[in-house]
């Protein structure tokens, strides 16, 4: 998947609407993605993502916008606003808390068995830190090569494999536990 | 094992797992690490299992809608100061410059018109209130800027009278509060001075140093009680000739601990002796054996030399009085 952006970020700032029109249209299918992957609240990831480009014309406007990578830039505001996000849910009373079990009703309109692999995972994954989760959801959810994902994290290549390894491996344990 | 091998060996296996390998075959590629590789391999495909297929429409329209909605709300503000008349370069900049000076000048004109506000309102202050410091404060800084001698006497005159007023409006007040102030002594008596018109008491079993007469400036430290000073500090700034109501003083025969404030109570004796009046002389000669404080800043004359200077002079007259008192003492 290219990191390339397309988009002159020095245009962006006249918060031209076919410009931006333009960006929504390329990204926002992947930040939705990126989003709802790692919660099981579609409500919440259609509101997060949906934030995030608000963030991006608003950042835009300040002229605090991406300097350099427009596609990294929306990847980590996703990822910190879901991370607040997840804080938040987990410091809410319990009745709160309901938006981080799977929700069963909807299970039934699916694939059961599909839905409970993938609610047992979502589950799994909130027990990750925070880079493991995002390692974890760009390389699978995304399909990002190792590279861009070191591009998208800041980090180096070598660093990125090794928290893949270790998220991987912390995985795998806490669905073992749960089974 | 090499962890950097199994971190680029896992890399291979997902790589190849993402491109339709099924598990084993990947296993096969590294026999040596399939029991490491093959927990990471199954995680690694109930991570891909997850992935989100579709997006509603509605979803992806809604989150346009409210970002192109938000958009068109900065471009208006923007157009508002675009439009503005005054809205280019070399404006902003002027408007910037004139933005700072008044900002400048109101907190000037804030910090004068607060000072002085302060000051004014400290005037009418007595010790013991919170703006009291500013009152004596202003009045040091008074002095510092005043250079003629003339006017800083007149000035320091007036000072010291101030402090009197305020103690008396104590005493009206029936406040019990510390002071401080310079006066010069009308009378003194064993354990009561009047100073400046205001009673001063010594605390206790404790005398005025005999070397406090008449007419000497004193600094005296003390908290007003029920129209009197107790002083905690008697300190003589400069000295006159004794007089006869000192050396009249009768002293009370019970010996008390010596105290560097006051003149510690001492047999008749001990008085009538040369050696010891010149003891008793040195201790008064030295402001910190004998009053513990220096004099108050407000009085420059009552300088360590000063003091010393004026005791000599009147150390021979008060050995002369003291023969005096002897000889009324045997007449008697």
């Amino acid at each position: 998947m290219p990191m390339q952006d397309q988009f002159n970020l020095q245009d962006l700032q006249g918060l031209d609407p076919e410009m931006i029109s333009a960006i929504y249209d390329r990204y926002f299918p992947e930040v939705y993605r990126f989003v709802c992957y790692r919660l099981n609240n579609e409500h919440a990831a259609e509101d997060i993502a949906s934030d995030v480009f608000i963030r991006l014309i608003e950042a835009l406007h300040a002229s605090r916008g991406p300097q350099s990578n427009l596609r990294s830039w929306l990847y980590a505001t996703a990822s910190h606003i879901v991370n607040d996000h997840l804080r938040k849910t987990y410091r809410q009373p319990q009745s709160e808390l309901q938006e981080m079990i799977p929700d069963k009703a909807a299970a039934l309109d699916l694939d059961y068995e599909r839905q409970d692999v993938e609610n047992r995972l979502k589950e799994a994954m909130t027990v990750l830190t925070e880079d493991q989760q995002y390692v974890l959801t760009l390389r699978f959810s995304q399909g990002f090569s190792l590279e861009d994902t070191a591009i998208t994290m800041n980090k180096n290549v070598n660093a990125v494999k090794q928290l893949q390894f270790r998220a991987l491996s912390a995985l795998h344990r806490i669905l073992n536990d749960r089974t | 094992m090499n962890e950097n091998t199994l971190f680029d060996n896992l890399e291979i296996c997902l790589q190849n797992l993402a491109k339709g390998a099924d598990l084993e075959t990947c296993l096969k590629l590294f026999p040596g690490q399939v029991d490491d590789l093959r927990p990471l391999l199954i995680a690694a495909l109930e991570a891909q299992n997850a992935i989100v297929k579709g997006i509603p429409e509605a979803v992806q329209k809604r989150g346009k809608e409210r970002m192109l909605l938000k958009a068109a709300e900065l471009r208006a503000t923007d157009k508002a100061v675009v439009l503005s008349p005054k809205n280019n370069k070399t404006t902003w900049s002027k408007e910037r410059f004139y933005r700072l000076a008044v900002i400048a000048l109101v907190v000037l004109a804030f910090l004068l018109s607060g000072g002085t506000g302060l000051v004014s309102a400290s005037s009418n202050t007595l010790p013991g209130d919170r703006l009291y410091p500013v009152k004596r404060s202003w009045e040091g800084v008074q002095l510092f800027f005043v250079v003629d001698p003339n006017t800083r006497t007149t000035l320091q005159n007036g000072f010291e009278q101030e402090r009197v007023h305020e103690i008396e409006e104590l005493y009206a007040e029936k406040r019990f509060e510390q002071v401080n102030f310079t006066g010069v002594v009308q009378s003194c008596n064993l354990n009561i001075c009047i100073v400046e018109g205001l009673q001063v008491i010594t605390p206790a079993g404790k005398t005025i140093d005999p070397a406090i007469v008449a007419g000497s400036m004193v600094w005296i430290l003390g908290e007003t009680d029920d129209g009197l000073v107790e002083a905690e500090k008697f300190t003589l700034i400069s000295g006159s000739a004794p007089s006869t109501s000192i050396q009249n003083n009768e002293v009370p025969p019970t010996g008390e601990a010596k105290e560097d404030l006051m003149e510690p109570t001492e047999s008749p004796d001990a008085i009538e002796t040369p050696e010891a009046t010149e003891v008793q002389e040195k201790n008064t000669l030295e402001p910190e054996s004998t009053l513990g404080v220096n004099p108050t800043p407000e009085k420059e004359a009552g300088s360590p030399t000063e003091i010393k200077l004026s005791e000599q002079s009147t150390s021979e007259s008060t050995q002369e009085n003291d023969s005096n008192t002897k000889t009324t003492n045997e007449g008697g």
